[in-house]
């Protein structure tokens, strides 16, 4: 990853993080700004820029911190949340939304974790039951997580709220902070996975599946909690082949009956992020699929496509081990129908 | 066979071509536009990016031959703002073009540099250039500090054209590159002396770039990169020759070959032109039935589910209005399994109809009743 420039917002030049950076990425030029708007986004950067050249953001996060997540987002009965801590991803999925969702593939990074934290507090202090709350909206929760160092923050929260829920969605392996603390029950680690061709094929710069394998198999063995996403499946010729092997690779590695749930969602876009993926990536398969346009908006599968999709993948994971019960279906709520 | 393409040479001043124009024999085809033995083509644009771009599209609608592909390039000299420690005489290769406004406001569009292209010229790829961020300035020259403050934010060197040509390439479907060499250092007490000595002195920087574009332009043979690969069976792409097509069908027809492209193999390909042959050399079809005829065997292929459900609804459709007089709209798909079902009826079949409530047809006894009174 080359970064050429950090830009950091003024009032937080004195914030320990900001070395962390610098001595990460060693040739970076530093560049004192008022506000991270007054640069990111201001002008177009194309998305693909992103593999010659990226620059870092250190700023403060401005307006909702917490926000109620989209209907169908994870498991039924709760309510879920999520919040902001960094805006694009170091990888390059080729079908991943934040290529149409902002103006740049520039990372911005949200330091003021502790004004995030008293946000959850206010939203755990409005429901009597657990809440969810998900990192790795806009970005993966834990790729930089060395560097920007929310971890410490959030796992006093979260040992302190045990109604609190937080799930830390990622495609890497970099798990050496969260080692370095207790496991708590109420927080999960899920991980997004794809069979072994498909991150080859789609899931460009993330570290191979059997990296990811083995970074899950420590976290079980150190005893927290893993979450799994089969999100987004991608049809292929043998994709079902792929992904039988996929649990079986998994069930080698960890216990998946105390996997705390399996989300599935087939690969889906909107109107904007489908006209970029083509842009950006003109030769990918799934481009050519027999996409339609949902009452959703979004460009999916058709119905019975998915229907037909999703069945056949829970079966497999409930012949590998996976609890039915812990088994949901992304995204394919009524609204998206 | 790839097509060759021409060099269109942009420069702001007389002055920064000068090396070219003594360096080839130059024909003039206007008073700022000269053609070559080869083909190639230069420019004096002018300085700024209205003059640039106003140039350029000129000489495109006015001078140049059309239909001819050509590699537009621009060359000339950039500042330099201090964080990109570049020296001064450094080649530089802009890979995104910002634009400027009075009092440094910056233009939300932005153009990059198409690195794909570097594939037709190797030796270039490997001269290793210092790939740098421009943005081109509005004005001349900033009184105020803060302008360049703001400028330098985005960009590592400043010029006065290049976003301008970066656009108007765009626009015309050229490719295009800016080759540009350091001839000083930005800095708050830039001004209208330091622009007018480098404007004089621009010759000189820029004989140091002379070698460079003798080495890794004009010694290879360049061709461009043919447009994005596809593996569509080319007598599929002719057939349309015996097919008559609207505007609708013919997008239709491009985006089922790009889907077969993508999902057939050529056995599939051949066979499917096989079947299409067999179609358009029936006699007893007229052009317009055949068009339907292909396009529906096509989409058959393609997706055999949506085929099957279509044939399952044209079915259903069939028999609610053969024995209950019902329509059924076809929904385009059935994604959220709603189906819109409508029928007529007249007042005197109210009573007997085994379609409607009770209720309902109270409610419709009375609607008449009510309109009788009316009347």
């Amino acid at each position: 990853m080359k970064v050429q420039k950090i830009y950091i917002e003024k009032g937080l030049q004195e914030d320990t993080v900001i070395e962390n950076f610098f001595k990460t990425f060693k040739h970076a030029k530093a560049f004192y700004i008022d506000d991270y708007r007054d640069v990111f986004e201001k002008v177009k950067k194309p998305y693909l820029k992103k593999r010659d050249s990226l620059n870092i953001f250190l700023a403060h996060k401005k307006g909702e911190l917490v926000k109620l997540a989209p209907p169908a987002y994870g498991t039924p009965g709760t309510p879920h949340y999520y919040f902001v801590h960094a805006y694009n991803c170091i990888y390059e999925c080729t079908y991943c939304y934040l290529q149409g969702h902002f103006q740049s593939p520039d990372l911005v990074f949200f330091l003021n974790y502790q004004e995030m934290i008293l946000e959850m507090e206010k939203t755990l202090s409005e429901h009597s039951g657990d809440v969810w709350f998900h990192a790795g909206e806009f970005s993966d929760s834990l790729a930089l997580s060395h560097l920007t160092g929310e971890w410490d923050y959030l796992w006093t929260f979260f040992q302190q709220n045990p109604r609190a829920r937080l799930e830390l969605r990622t495609k890497s392996v970099n798990i050496r902070s969260l080692l370095e603390r207790a496991p708590l029950s109420n927080i999960v680690v899920s991980f997004s996975l794809s069979s072994e061709e498909a991150i080859k094929k789609h899931d460009l710069l993330t570290p191979k599946l059997s990296l990811r394998l083995q970074a899950m198999q420590k976290l079980q063995e150190h005893g927290f909690t893993l979450g799994l996403h089969f999100d987004p499946i991608i049809e292929s010729v043998d994709f079902l082949q792929s992904y039988k092997k996929l649990l079986q690779q998994l069930s080698e590695g960890i216990d998946l009956t105390r996997v705390a749930y399996l989300s599935l969602g087939v690969v889906r876009f909107t109107k904007e992020v489908f006209h970029k993926v083509a842009e950006h990536y003109p030769d990918e398969t799934f481009l050519a699929s027999n996409l339609i346009k949902a009452p959703d908006q979004k460009v999916r599968y058709s119905r019975a496509k998915r229907q037909w999709i999703l069945s056949h993948i829970q079966e497999l994971a409930v012949s590998a081990g996976i609890n039915i019960n812990k088994i949901y279906w992304c995204m394919e709520g009524e609204s998206h129908n | 066979m790839k097509p060759t393409m021409s060099f269109l040479f942009c420069f702001a001043h007389r002055g920064e071509a000068q090396i070219w124009l003594e360096s080839a024999k130059w024909q003039a085809l206007t008073t700022n536009l000269y053609q070559d033995d080869y083909k190639n083509y230069l420019l004096i644009t002018g300085e700024g990016p209205w003059e640039a771009s106003s140039e350029l599209f000129r000489a495109f609608t006015c001078d140049l031959p059309r239909d001819q592909r050509y590699l537009i390039i621009n060359i000339g000299l950039v500042g330099a703002f201090a964080h990109a420690d570049l020296e001064i005489g450094q080649i530089v290769l802009p890979q995104t073009f910002h634009l400027a406004y009075p009092k440094g406001e910056m233009e939300f569009q932005t153009f990059s540099f198409d690195s794909s292209l570097l594939k037709s010229f190797p030796s270039l790829m490997n001269a290793s250039l210092k790939k740098v961020d421009l943005v081109t300035s509005f004005e001349r020259h900033h009184q105020e500090s803060a302008a360049i403050e703001k400028m330098k934010l985005f960009a590592d060197v400043v010029d006065r054209e290049s976003w301008a040509l970066a656009q108007c390439a765009k626009s015309l479907q050229h490719p295009f590159i800016s080759i540009k060499v350091v001839s000083d250092q930005i800095t708050q007490m830039h001004n209208v002396r330091v622009c007018d000595f480098v404007k004089e002195k621009a010759e000189s920087f820029l004989i140091k770039l002379w070698p460079f574009f003798d080495q890794h332009f004009f010694q290879e043979t360049i061709t461009l990169p043919l447009m994005a690969s596809s593996h569509i069976n080319l007598e599929l792409e002719d057939l349309t020759k015996h097919l008559y097509l609207t505007h609708s069908h013919r997008q239709q027809w491009h985006e089922l070959l790009k889907k077969m492209a993508n999902h057939l193999n050529e056995n599939e390909q051949n066979k499917i032109v096989q079947n299409l042959h067999l179609i358009i050399n029936d006699q007893h079809f007229r052009p317009k039935e055949k068009t339907k005829m292909i396009i529906e065997l096509i989409q058959k292929t393609l997706d055999p589910e949506k085929w099957s459900w279509i044939l399952q609804l044209q079915a259903l459709q069939k028999t609610l209005q053969e024995h209950f007089h019902i329509h059924l709209s076809a929904p385009q798909q059935l994604e959220d399994l709603t189906l819109k079902l409508s029928f007529d009826i007249h007042r005197d079949q109210i009573t007997q109809s085994s379609l409607l409530s009770p209720e309902v047809k109270i409610i419709l006894h009375d609607f008449f009743d009510q309109l009788e009174t009316i009347r």
